[in-house]
């Protein structure tokens, strides 16, 4: 094996860079062949350095002029050459994995990023809530130069009878509250409502019953609907919890029912 | 054996099927032989040279036959051409255009005749 020497190796990357002179497509067919031709000729070309300065100079004219012509000769079209440019992109992806790596990550993440800022965007605006008719539910708040607040409950019931495009018309406002029995209590995310939010979101509850208006009449004794996830967590899933009376942040109110697995309003409240 | 459907071959293209008639031959092997063939007189450039033979590999008058060790135990390998029989025809038919032309210059006396 002859082991190329420096000179020779720079001056094939030299050769190589200047076959850039070619169309990349006679490069990818003829390219290797080309500058191993010159390396042959450049170790023949001996006997001191004038010959091999006049082989050199004699190559770089021999590019120059040769790679414009080539670059002016229209290629034959057809469909493999199609195949040819996939494959030969393929090559070049490989030739340079650094590269490559680099694009696809930078790639990937925006696509990833693109993906969760729509499926985000689909799930919080566009999907219908996930209650019965839940494309006709909306919510309604009021804005102002100071940003978006809820509506005053004496504002809710002025509306109420003047309202044409909806249906119905619920409020509804959220806050932490404690919840259980002695040794059990736990800070939840309570949402009170007007008595039909059940019916509002066409859902029934698993256990006991919803709201009724007169759960809502001046007096009336207070009352509360669990969540799926609090029944379990504060009462053990205790289906006697049912019409027991417990502490919700120092108010004793009654549990009248509740809700099936995986319900929450507005978002997932808790009961 | 005249085949004038063949397209008319430039000479560089004419020399390289005429090298490759004898065998396959790598790059500077063609060259080489065809400076040879002609005292020195034609000095074929490598640009030229891949120009044509990619030419003349579209026309399917010359194939590719793979890369191969030039000489034994070279590390080194180089890819070697091959006429097809397509090639051979073409050139063949270049060639008798050319006997033709030289005997219509031998009869205008341009050149002397063959003395046998």
């Amino acid at each position: 094996m002859r082991a190329p020497r420096r000179g020779e190796r720079f001056i094939r990357r030299a050769y190589r860079a200047l076959l850039r002179v070619y169309p990349a497509s006679f490069r990818e067919e003829y390219g290797q062949d080309v500058e191993e031709t010159f390396v042959d000729g450049y170790r023949a070309a001996q006997g001191g350095n004038l010959t091999r300065a006049k082989y050199l100079a004699g190559a770089l004219a021999d590019v120059v002029a040769n790679g414009w012509r080539e670059r002016m000769t229209p290629q034959p079209r057809t469909g493999t050459l199609y195949w040819q440019d996939l494959r030969y992109a393929f090559r070049l992806l490989r030739r340079s994995p650094v590269f490559t790596l680099l694009t696809l990550i930078v790639l990937s993440g925006g696509l990833g990023l693109s993906i969760f800022t729509f499926s985000f965007l689909h799930t919080a605006m566009l999907k219908p809530l996930p209650f019965g008719d839940g494309e006709r539910i909306v919510r309604i708040a009021q804005e102002t130069t100071a940003g978006t607040s809820g509506l005053d409950a004496a504002d809710v019931a002025a509306m109420r009878p003047a309202i044409q495009t909806l249906a119905e018309l619920g409020a509804y406002t959220t806050r932490d509250l404690v919840l259980g029995d002695d040794g059990h209590e736990r800070v939840i995310d309570a949402t009170a409502t007007e008595w039909n939010i059940f019916e509002l979101t066409r859902t029934p509850p698993a256990l006991g019953r919803g709201f009724r208006a007169d759960d809502q009449a001046p007096g009336a004794e207070p009352v509360v609907v669990l969540s799926h996830w609090a029944w379990e967590r504060i009462f053990g899933a205790d289906s006697t919890v049912v019409n027991r009376v417990v502490d919700l942040s120092g108010t004793r109110a009654r549990v009248i029912g509740v809700m099936p697995r995986g319900y929450g309003f507005p978002v997932a409240a808790e009961a | 054996m005249p085949a004038p459907t063949h397209a008319v071959l430039r000479p560089v293209e004419f020399e390289i099927l005429l090298t490759l008639a004898q065998g396959e031959r790598h790059g500077y092997a063609i060259i080489q032989e065809t400076e040879a063939r002609s005292d020195g007189e034609l000095q074929l450039e490598t640009g030229t040279l891949y120009r044509a033979l990619r030419r003349l590999v579209q026309a399917g008058y010359v194939r590719p036959v793979g890369r191969r060790r030039v000489a034994e135990g070279e590390d080194e390998r180089r890819r070697y051409y091959a006429i097809t029989s397509l090639g051979r025809q073409a050139a063949a038919s270049e060639a008798s255009r050319m006997a033709r032309l030289l005997a219509a210059a031998r009869a205008a006396r341009l050149i002397p005749a063959v003395v046998r």
